[in-house]
């Protein structure tokens, strides 16, 4: 009766898995049963606010839509999170509340604990299967992958690559990561980075916002990517993002938001990936697919200030300027641009120079102080223009990244020095590099075009000639911004001690519709151009310490010229002390099941220099622990083969010490444990004794630990 | 001898009180989270009208420990009957200060079976940047949508 009775039991626990499978295959069925196409595209979203597509996947999907546009190729979209796949379904948590832990627990498990990690492990479990289902049913079609990944949902991506197959890793045309928590450069670790002296540059680097950054917020994951993948991933992390490690301030996360700007990260990264795919496609068959770069804009978009001269003599240009301006403010618009208008005259009027519209892209203030414009005063022939360009460089906020330019309308040579602030041109084109750098065009008639040359030349811009035709003058300017070569140098600052060598490169830049043709290197910001290469990499070497700005002068057949500039800081540098591998670090067995042990670690720090404890297993980082903790209790720890822990002491700036560990051996029938061996009774007693209130105490203060830690 | 010591546990009082005074400020200002009437007053500036059906509506409140940079942030989405055109969104962003512009292409034909024509229409205030982003139904089970996102500068 006994033997029925379980046998029902198990035909039904059969039947309800068996009920469960079904079900689960059925809620699977949607998108892979979709129809097989050339391309299927995929992304996983940052922690959000629980729709599968948010800004980033929504400006992924389109831009890829848009650029890859060919009547030869047929595309799947498929947002993580949106259906079940294997059981699994990447579920939203919100880290934004502190409050509610989710931060600090993905921080204190290096995200791969708590609701964090779950999802995370759930996310990986979803695309894993999802693209194994898709294969399985797509694979003689040829289906190739596209993937994306935004801050969380590129640690997803990351950590399920190595799962899958070479067969489906071959598969994969590109996988895009933007703002990864678990960022790692290796270029980027130590007290002298290879990536600020330019060299050693990762594979799937591209734009990173500091030279710096090796890991992100949530510690690196090492290796980061499967060998293979390391030429078809590529990695952005912009500037002031603590989330992926551009930032160790845990407020400043602006940088965190712009990936699905316009001309951004994201929209860059659909140009690479337009171009793999046009590659592997037969020329024929390659048509529409879009993989040109938005025309003279850096990555953040174009900033242009109009400077007006609006002294006596400039009444009817000034009129023409106003209608331009009107149409000229809708192109750069268009640029992604920003406008802004700043008017001068000259020293014992009224004024000197004040910015009137401050630079952004809603240009209604902007139109609306052009139009009260109004001329007066000037005094001697001379104006106050390299005053105006200073009041426009130091007073306007202007965008890290975006080509910039400064438009100058005037009828009349300048002071030089300025009458009111003293400025040359000297200090104006050095204040212009030290911007990144802002290109003056005067557009000025031929009668004065000569006293503009050398303002335009040191900052890297060109004299307009106006030929009585403000309107037509200013529009050739505008041409000639928007026609003129995009410079991009790999770092924004570069840092070295005196007599290593800094490799420069320029390799990012390009022109729409003509040819660079060379590129001129001033390498300490003289507006000297010391080196000339037709290739867009050089190497220099400063003997001696050096703190400025080095620039590099970008030329088009096309008869425009561009620059951009970085900082560099040459000097000797005093390396800190790092933290000596912690004292009498071994781990205790306190409880064993089924082959899974329960472990306490304990040790002593060697030093006070350890701001944080990171702990690893086998070399996988299980997170890290507050400096001030003493002893930590792992629990199912797995004991089918030996276990090595390690701990490594971190400093404030995440630099590593040296590491301690300890072996647990793989599990015995005879495994030792802590035990009394004593043959004398009452020593025996007082050991357990001792043990046992050992083991209270720790237990104890583990539980407080634990309190203080949340 | 008893003033010394009485001075002296007042001065003890007065730096304990100040370090509480202290942590409690710097606990307010890590923890201190505010409200969302200001991006929603913002939010509620876009008026589209009545064949436009909100849907969602998420708000995030200003924090100054903003761990994914969206503080404070406004996503709003609505369904809509009927596909729009570039001029007829335009013609509903005019009404609000925004100046907000399309970007081209603007719904651009989809050729993905799941995509759908897209349009961006971006636009600022002093404070924030907007973002309306249109997509058009490619079949008649889809549905129109538009979804508003804005973010502090």
């Amino acid at each position: 009766m006994n033997n029925l009775k379980a046998l029902i039991l198990c035909a039904t626990f059969l039947l309800s898995t068996l009920f469960a499978l079904a079900l689960a295959q059925n809620t699977s069925a949607l998108a892979v049963d979709a129809s097989c196409t050339n391309l299927e595209y995929i992304f996983a979203r940052g922690s959000g606010d629980g729709s599968p597509r948010d800004s980033e996947a929504e400006r992924f999907f389109s831009q890829l839509d848009r650029r890859v546009n060919s009547s030869a190729t047929t595309s799947h979209e498929y947002a993580l999170g949106a259906e079940r796949y294997g059981g699994h379904q990447y579920p939203h948590v919100n880290v934004s509340d502190l409050g509610n832990r989710n931060a600090l627990g993905a921080v204190a498990s290096a995200g791969y604990g708590n609701d964090y990690g779950k999802s995370v492990n759930a996310g990986v479990g979803e695309l894993y299967n999802y693209i194994s289902q898709r294969h399985a049913k797509c694979g003689g079609f040829g289906t190739r992958y596209v993937l994306g990944g935004y801050s969380q949902g590129a640690q997803v991506i990351g950590q399920t690559l190595p799962k899958f197959s070479e067969e489906l890793r071959n598969r994969i045309v590109f996988s895009a990561l933007f703002g990864d928590p678990k960022l790692h450069l290796p270029e980027g670790e130590g007290i002298y980075p290879a990536a600020c002296r330019g060299k050693d540059f990762s594979a799937w680097r591209r734009i990173i916002g500091d030279c710096h950054a090796d890991g992100g917020s949530l510690k690196p994951r090492k290796p980061y990517l499967p060998t293979d993948l390391h030429n078809k991933t590529g990695l952005w992390c912009l500037a002031q993002d603590f989330v992926c490690g551009t930032s160790k301030l845990p407020y400043d996360t602006s940088g965190h938001t712009r990936y699905a700007n316009v001309n951004g990260a994201i929209d860059s990264a659909a140009i690479e990936i337009a171009k793999k795919i046009k590659a592997s496609l037969p020329s024929e068959q390659a048509d529409n697919i879009d993989t040109s770069r938005p025309r003279g804009t850096g990555t953040t978009g174009v900033d242009v200030v109009y400077v007006i001269d609006t002294t006596g003599s400039m009444g009817y240009q000034i009129q023409q300027a106003k209608a331009f301006a009107r149409q000229s403010a809708e192109q750069v618009k268009e640029m992604n641009g920003r406008v802004a208008l700043v008017a001068y005259r000259d020293a014992g009027d009224n004024y000197t120079a004040r910015i009137l519209s401050g630079l952004q892209s809603d240009q209604t203030d902007f139109l609306m102080q052009l139009d009260a414009l109004d001329v007066s005063g000037g005094g001697d022939w001379y104006e106050a223009t390299l005053h105006a360009l200073m009041t426009a460089f130091n007073g306007l906020d202007w965008k890290n990244g975006a080509t910039k330019a400064a438009v100058v309308l005037t009828d009349a040579p300048f002071h030089n020095p300025d009458k009111v602030d003293g400025s040359t041109i000297a200090t104006v084109a050095k204040r212009s590099l030290e911007i990144d750098p802002v290109n003056v065009y005067p557009v000025v008639s031929a009668g004065i075009a000569d006293y503009y040359q050398e303002l335009a030349a040191k900052t890297t811009g060109q004299v307009i000639p106006d030929t009585g035709d403000t309107a037509a003058a200013l529009t050739t300017a505008l041409k000639k911004i928007q026609e003129r070569p995009t410079p991009l140098l790999k770092n924004l600052a570069y840092s070295a001690e005196p007599g290593q060598e800094i490799t420069f490169d320029a390799s990012d830049s390009y022109v729409v519709d003509a040819t660079i043709t060379k590129y001129d290197w001033d390498f300490n910001g003289d507006g000297t151009f010391e080196h000339t290469t037709t290739e867009p990499i050089t190497d220099y070497t400063y003997t001696t310490a050096f703190t400025g700005t080095m620039q590099v002068r970008v030329s088009a057949d096309n008869g425009t010229i561009a620059n951009a500039s970085a900082t560099v800081d040459v000097s000797v540098k005093t390396p800190p002390t790092l933290p000596a591998a912690p004292n009498n670090f071994k781990a205790t067995i306190t409880a064993t099941t089924d082959m899974k042990s329960t472990v306490t670690l304990s040790w002593y720090p060697s030093d006070t220099r350890a701001q944080l404890w990171l702990l690893r297993m086998n070399d996988y980082p299980l997170g890290t622990i507050a400096a001030d903790r003493r002893s930590i209790e792992i629990t199912d720890v797995d004991r089918t083969a030996d276990v090595t822990f390690s701990l490594t002491g971190l400093t404030a700036d995440n630099l590593e010490g040296q590491a301690a560990s300890t072996v647990v051996p793989k599990y015995t029938a005879t495994a030792p444990t802590t035990t009394c061996s004593t043959t004398n009774p009452f020593t025996a007693y007082i050991c357990l004794a001792y043990l046992q209130t050992q083991q209270y105490l720790t237990s104890s203060y583990q539980t407080a630990q634990n309190l203080l830690w949340w | 001898m008893g003033d010394f010591i009485n001075k002296s546990r007042q001065y003890n009082r007065l730096v304990a009180a100040l370090l509480v005074i202290v942590l409690l400020a710097v606990s307010f200002w890590l923890f201190w989270v505010g409200d969302t009437r200001d991006i929603e007053a913002t939010a509620d500036k876009f008026n589209p009208g009545p064949e436009w059906s909100l849907v969602s509506n998420v708000a995030t409140p200003p924090r100054t420990l903003c761990v994914d940079g969206s503080c404070p942030s406004l996503d709003r989405t609505w369904h809509i009957t009927h596909n729009l055109t570039k001029e007829e969104v335009t013609s509903i962003t005019r009404k609000t200060s925004w100046n907000m512009q399309p970007e081209d292409p603007c719904f651009y034909s989809s050729h993905t079976n799941t995509a759908a024509p897209t349009c961006y229409f971006h636009g600022s205030t002093p404070k924030y940047t907007l973002v309306l982003r249109v997509k058009n139904a490619t079949n008649p089970t889809d549905t129109t949508e538009a979804t508003l996102t804005i973010r502090e500068k």
